[in-house]
């Protein structure tokens, strides 16, 4: 499998029910609204773009994606469907790089 | 790299380098191999001399060592000791050491590439049964109240005159430590051991310890105190522990290091603090974090603050250096880098520097170096 059929397959393994926990060897920075976090196992970061680093600080804050996901449709105007798609897709590459899991 | 009034420092620091010289007197026979592993301007490897070894090797990558084989030339040693200018690493002895000394840890084992380079020198340099100094390091730290250690990373952005809120630099000032020390009533809590590096064994270049405490007493505390025990030989141990420094003169090498919280947290006696320090090799430098909490000592379920701090926040970064640092980020050359390309290319190809100079002004003729042949130069000093 490729990169992104791998992180689709991911995906449909992920879902709204699901809780996200932050590894411990990941370190959050952010600045200006965008962010890095760095993981202490691999010495690699990982950008975020504005939206990102909402959503880490929100996961962070309240773990359950729905509830996320609720936080996000209050806060942007984009469709649910279209912010459902960025949460879960991002969560998908954080675990990949196993900067958290979900339970 | 050090410069020579940095080395002159360190062998002004009487009572590090009397303990080094007692732990070699004590290990050196006149049938030693010794190697003197970033060995500066020399002054181990003239001393393992004096001790009587049979041969020394001085292994030191920077320039100093020129300076180091003048000096033992001074010294009439020319002939007793092989100065050899690399990385540790890099090299190979035509014998194995009985004893291996070292000083290039920082106040703390974990600094730069030191643990890697001793662990490499064990296995490949050291003969069976041979000795290393230093033998082990004892890490420990306290909860203190500093002010004085405190204000000079804060207030400076918590009170600048001028009435403008700098809390932004605030935020990356308290993720930083620093050298400082205090003396001991100063300290909160008793003194926590939270690592051993043991040299003869050490193949982790990480830590990560648990430490708590219960308050012993109350008052503001600011932040963490480390420092450690060095045994440089089994019954020759020198210190610079929290509870000592204090007592430390003030321009040791070996100071203690001060942790800041983010905000000082008034502690009373019977307080629980405790912390999660952790350092991490990430390239040539370590990556620190504390993350520390304070629960009341007679509610514990009360917690009275808790901080997640790491050396990853001390940097002034912007959002476009941040994107630089992320793993899916594409860099593309700069002229620099073109020019640095160019040079390197030559070099491979076995160009002299003047005419890689000369060519890189006809490549790039709108580059604004004053001198090119200082700037190829300075480039195969670093990789030539």
């Amino acid at each position: 499998m490729d990169n992104e059929t791998e992180l689709v397959a991911h995906m449909t393994r992920i879902s709204l029910d699901h809780t996200f926990t932050v590894s411990k060897d990941a370190v959050f920075r952010d600045l200006d609204g965008e962010a890095v976090i760095l993981d202490l196992q691999s010495g690699t970061y990982f950008g975020l773009n504005a939206v990102g680093a909402r959503i880490w600080h929100l996961m962070v804050h309240h773990g359950t994606l729905r509830i996320v996901l609720e936080e996000l449709c209050r806060e942007y105007d984009a469709e649910p469907a279209v912010l459902e798609q960025d949460l879960l897709t991002l969560v998908s590459q954080l675990t990949e790089v196993r900067l958290g899991a979900v339970q | 790299m050090y410069s020579i009034t940095d080395y002159g420092v360190m062998i002004a620091d009487r009572p590090r380098i009397t303990a080094y010289a007692e732990a070699m007197r004590r290990v050196i026979t006149p049938d030693s191999v010794v190697v003197d592993l970033g060995a500066g301007p020399g002054l181990f490897a003239m001393l393992a001399c004096r001790f009587g070894a049979r041969r020394v090797y001085a292994i030191e990558p920077d320039d100093a060592i020129q300076v180091a084989r003048e000096i033992a030339a001074e010294n009439g040693l020319t002939g007793r000791i092989e100065f050899i200018q690399a990385m540790s690493t890099d090299i190979t002895l035509p014998e194995r050491a009985n004893v291996i000394v070292s000083d290039i840890g920082g106040v703390m084992p974990w600094f730069g590439t030191h643990l890697p380079s001793i662990a490499d020198a064990r296995q490949r340099l050291l003969a069976p049964g041979g000795r290393l100094i230093p033998a082990r390091d004892t890490a420990w730290a306290a909860v203190v109240h500093a002010p004085d250690l405190y204000a000079r990373q804060t207030a400076p952005w918590d009170d600048n005159g001028f009435g403008f809120n700098m809390q932004s630099a605030r935020r990356l000032a308290v993720n930083t430590f620093r050298k400082g020390a205090v003396a001991e009533e100063q300290l909160l809590t008793p003194l926590q051991r939270w690592a051993t590096v043991d040299y003869a064994r050490v193949d982790d270049w990480n830590v990560q310890a648990e430490v708590g405490w219960q308050a012993g007493r109350a008052g503001l505390g600011h932040g963490l105190l480390v420092g450690l025990d060095r045994t440089l030989v089994d019954g020759l141990t020198f210190s610079n522990a929290p509870d000592r420094s204090g007592t430390l003169p003030p321009d040791t090498i070996y100071s203690t290091l001060f942790f800041p919280w983010t905000t000082a947290v008034a502690l009373e006696t019977g307080d629980l603090v405790d912390v999660e320090i952790r350092a991490v090799l990430i390239g040539s430098d370590y990556v620190w974090c504390w993350q520390s909490s304070v629960r009341d000592g007679r509610q514990p379920s009360v917690i009275k603050a808790r901080f997640e701090q790491s050396t990853v926040m001390q940097d002034a970064l912007s959002p476009a250096s941040l994107r630089k640092t992320s793993a899916s980020y594409v860099p593309a050359l700069t002229e620099n880098g073109r020019m640095a390309r160019f040079v390197l290319e030559a070099m491979a190809q076995g160009v002299p520097l003047g005419t890689i100079a000369a060519g890189l002004t006809r490549e790039f003729p709108g580059h604004k170096l004053r001198d090119p042949l200082s700037y190829v130069a300075a480039l195969a000093r670093q990789y030539g």
